[in-house]
C-alpha cells in the first residue's frame, strides 16, 4: 500500500502522505512547543509525529517531510537554517527504514518491534543531532563549537525523549486500529 | 504561507510588481541568497544582501500588525543566540581575526573589539534575509510556488507536496485550535501552570485526535486524487503556470550577480571573513 508503489516515484499514497504530513508537522512545531526549562530548546511534537509517519509510510515519505516541515518552520523564524533542515531530512530517512520491520499495516505490535524503533530513533538523535547538525554550524556557518555542541545535545535528548513516549503511544493506538481490520482472515 | 486570507484581504494591492514576480524567481531568488549569505562573512557584501532584501520588503508594503509577532520573536530569537555564543566563546572573534583589541573588563570574558564584529556579523547573517522571506510569505500563492518548482525541474510529485501542505496548514491550524479549546474546555490543564509531564501528556490528548483524523483525510483525498488519475504520467502541466516577465529575467540575472561577487569576495578576502584588523 504505502511507499513506492508504481512504476517510478511516489505513490500518490506517498505524495498525499507527504503533503499532509509537512503540514502537521508545521503546525505542531510552530504551535504546541514544550518548554524544558532550558532556553531555547523544546520537545518537540512534530518530530514525534514524524517518526510515526515515517514509520509507516517509509524513508522517501518520512525524508521529505522532515525537510519540508523544517524549512517551512524556519521561514516563518526567520532565516533558513540548512544544516539542521538536512540534519532533520536524513533523520526522516533513516526513521523511515523502520517501516520494514515494524510493519505495523500487516502484523501486530510487539514489544520487541517497538524496542527496535525506539533503539533506532535514539541513534538516528544522535548521528543526526549530535554530530551531523553541530558539524554542519561549524562548516557552513562557522560558529564556535561549545555552543553548537550543547545545542545538539539538547535536541538529541528532547528529541530522543518525545519520539520514545509520543511516537511509541501513537503507533500502539494506530497498530490497534489497524488489527482489529485484520482479524478476518481469507479461507 | 498561512497568509491566503490576507491575500484575498488586500485584494486592491494585486497590481504590486512583487506580487506579479512568478514563482520561480522568488525560488531563485530565497534559496540562492540564502546559501550565499550561509557561507560568508563579509560584512560589506552582508549589508548589501540586506539592502537587496529590503527593496523587495518595501515593495510588498506590509502592515505592522501582521508581521509584528514575527519580527519580536526573530529579535528575541537572535539575541538568545548571540547571548550564547559570547558565553561559550567570548574569544572566539579572536580566533578568527588573529588580533584582540580588549575594549572592557580582563580574563576569559573580556569583550574584545574582534568577538564584537564577529557577533555584528552573525547578526547580519541571522536577519538580512529576513525582510525577503517576510516579503515573499505574504506574498506568494501556493499554487504559483508549486508551479514555480516545476520549472525548476523539481520532479512535480514534490511540488505536488508542498502545494498540498500549504493547502492543509490553515486547516490544520484551525483544527488544532477547536481540538485544543475543546480538550482544555474538559479540564487539560496545558498552560504554563502545568509541568513538563503533564503538558506532555496534555498535549498528546491533543495530537491524537489530530493525528487520526489526518491519516483519514490522507485516505480520502488518495482517492479523490486516484480518481483523477493523478501521477500516471511524467509531466503535468500547472493552472497558476506563468511566463516569465522581463522583470523575472532581471531579478535572476541580478541574484546571479550577486552570489558570482560574493564568490569573489572569497577569493580578495582570502577566505570566508572580511577582515579590518590586519591592515
Amino acid at each position: 500500500m504505502a511507499g513506492k508503489k508504481g512504476a517510478k516515484g511516489l505513490s500518490v499514497q506517498a505524495v498525499v502522505a507527504t503533503g499532509i504530513g509537512i503540514a502537521i508537522v508545521f503546525v505542531l512545531k510552530r504551535f504546541l512547543p514544550i518548554p524544558t526549562g532550558v532556553p531555547n530548546t523544546t520537545i518537540d511534537l512534530g518530530e514525534a509525529f514524524l517518526a510515526f509517519l515515517g514509520a509507516i509510510f517509509g524513508p522517501a515519505v518520512g525524508g521529505l517531510t522532515a525537510f519540508f516541515a523544517h524549512l517551512f518552520t524556519d521561514l516563518t523564524w526567520g532565516d533558513p537554517w540548512w544544516s539542521w533542515i538536512i540534519a532533520d531530512a536524513l533523520f526522516g530517512i533513516v526513521i523511515g527504514y523502520s517501516r520494514n520491520f515494524l510493519k505495523v499495516k500487516q502484523e501486530p505490535l510487539t514489544t520487541a518491534k517497538l524496542v527496535k524503533f525506539n533503539v533506532l530513533q535514539v541513534a538516528a538523535n544522535i548521528v543526526c543531532w549530535g554530530v551531523i547538525a553541530p558539524l554542519g554550524d561549524i562548516w557552513i556557518y562557522s560558529q564556535p563549537a561549545g555552543k553548537v555542541f550543547l545545542q545538539g545535545i539538547v535536541a538529541t535528548l528532547t528529541n530522543s525523549i518525545a519520539i520514545g513516549v509520543v511516537a511509541t503511544l501513537l503507533l500502539i493506538a494506530y497498530g490497534k486500529t489497524q488489527t482489529q481490520n485484520k482479524k478476518l482472515t481469507k479461507e | 504561507m498561512q497568509a491566503d486570507p490576507e491575500i484575498k484581504e488586500d485584494s486592491q494591492a494585486k497590481l504590486l510588481w512583487i506580487k506579479r514576480l512568478s514563482g520561480t524567481t522568488k525560488i531563485v531568488i530565497l534559496l540562492g541568497l540564502s546559501a550565499i549569505g550561509m557561507v560568508s562573512y563579509d560584512t560589506g557584501y552582508l549589508i548589501l544582501l540586506t539592502i537587496f532584501a529590503l527593496v523587495f520588503f518595501y515593495a510588498a508594503q506590509l502592515k505592522w500588525r501582521k508581521i509584528r509577532s514575527l519580527v519580536y520573536a526573530i529579535i528575541g530569537f537572535t539575541l538568545l543566540n548571540l547571548v550564547l555564543v559570547y558565553l561559550f566563546s567570548p574569544r572566539y572573534g579572536t580566533e578568527i581575526y588573529g588580533t584582540s583589541h580588549v575594549l572592557l573588563g580582563r580574563g576569559f570574558f573580556a569583550l574584545t573589539l574582534e568577538e564584537l564584529f564577529y557577533l555584528f556579523n552573525m547578526t547580519l547573517k541571522y536577519i538580512f534575509i529576513v525582510p525577503l522571506i517576510l516579503a515573499f510569505l505574504f506574498t506568494t500563492d501556493p499554487s504559483e510556488l508549486a508551479a514555480g518548482m516545476n520549472r525548476l525541474k523539481i520532479p512535480y510529485k514534490i511540488c505536488y507536496d508542498v502545494e498540498l501542505s500549504l493547502r492543509y496548514i490553515p486547516d490544520f491550524i484551525r483544527e488544532f485550535r477547536q481540538i485544543s479549546l475543546a480538550q482544555q474546555a474538559r479540564g487539560l490543564e496545558i498552560s504554563q501552570k502545568a509541568n513538563v509531564w503533564h503538558r506532555i501528556k496534555g498535549s498528546t490528548q491533543i495530537l491524537i485526535p489530530l493525528v487520526f483524523s489526518s491519516l483519514d483525510r490522507i485516505e480520502v483525498t488518495t482517492q479523490a486524487m486516484r480518481l483523477r488519475r493523478f501521477g500516471t504520467q511524467k509531466k503535468r502541466s500547472w493552472y497558476m503556470f506563468r511566463p516569465l516577465t522581463k522583470l523575472d529575467h532581471v531579478l535572476i540575472i541580478t541574484t546571479i550577480i550577486l552570489i558570482i561577487l560574493g564568490i569573489l569576495l572569497f577569493q580578495v578576502n582570502g577566505g570566508r571573513f572580511y577582515n579590518p584588523f590586519t591592515s
